[in-house]
């Protein structure tokens, strides 16, 4: 059976709602399956990758620590929406960096900022698209 | 062909699980095999034993059931998902020393493994959410 590429997209800012937590955790598991996974930010999902956290105060885990790491679990690509960051007044250089290690232990950016078409176009080409 | 479901929404809080059940049994009717369905986030109240809906709103649970029972699906409750929300089988109540188990029978716990193990393997993902 070929290899399926995985969509994982968290739409919701963090902490609000589990789905970013719940979703992230899939998008681990079906890593750790060998499978081909994306993880994408969408609409407020992209305040997952703001820098400066601090979710202490609300008693919850930190848990978009994780999305730094993501390259750690062999998952390269990180699609963020441009049009949702300026919508919210967010730029590029708010977001935390997030890199990975090819075969050869070349560290490159994991970061795909991406809008409109091109976003659309690029969001199509995944076999399974799991939403939070 | 062969299906995997992911069921994310809470019984009646939503249409999703009722969308879900619907989708399984027309499925099936059509000739489709449902091999596992997979339930997670708040999803997973829909295996509680301890649900008890007024009369005129048909419960969800027994159907569900019937799928395992009449064509084999495989129920899947998440068991990190079930346990944030207090839905625990025998061992698991024993294990946390609670006390009392609420998984309904023929929904088993396990982990997320499964669904991506049925992601793999089916022909189609169907997810239905809140």
């Amino acid at each position: 059976m070929p290899e399926r590429r995985f969509l994982l997209s968290l739409s919701r800012a963090p902490y609000g709602h589990l789905d970013g937590q719940e979703g992230l955790d899939l998008a681990l598991v079906l890593a750790a399956f060998g499978q081909n996974v994306t993880v994408a930010l969408l609409d407020d999902g992209v305040y997952h990758l703001t820098r400066g956290q601090d979710s202490s105060a609300l008693g919850l885990k930190p848990y978009t620590r994780q999305l730094p790491a993501l390259g750690d679990f062999d998952i390269r690509e990180l699609i963020v929406d441009r049009a949702a960051l300026q919508a919210r007044g967010l730029s590029a250089s708010q977001l935390q960096a997030v890199t990975h290690e090819d075969d050869d232990f070349n560290e490159h950016d994991s970061l795909l900022l991406l809008e409109g078409a091109a976003l659309a176009e690029k969001l199509a080409t995944f076999d399974i698209h799991f939403g939070f | 062909m062969n299906y995997a479901i992911l069921v994310s929404a809470a019984p009646f809080s939503t249409q999703g699980a009722h969308n879900a059940i619907n989708f399984c049994e027309a499925a099936i009717d059509a000739g489709h095999r449902i091999a596992r369905v997979f339930f997670y986030q708040d999803g997973v109240h829909n295996a509680s034993a301890l649900a008890c809906p007024p009369q005129d709103e048909p419960p969800l649970t027994p159907r569900w059931q019937a799928l395992h029972t009449t064509h084999g699906t495989d129920l899947v409750v998440c068991i990190a998902a079930a346990q944030r929300r207090g839905l625990l089988d025998e061992d698991e109540a024993r294990r946390h020393d609670k006390p009392a188990a609420n998984l309904a029978g023929h929904f088993r716990l396990s982990g997320l493994g499964q669904l991506a193990e049925a992601a793999i393997e089916a022909d189609r993902v169907v997810a239905f959410h809140a």
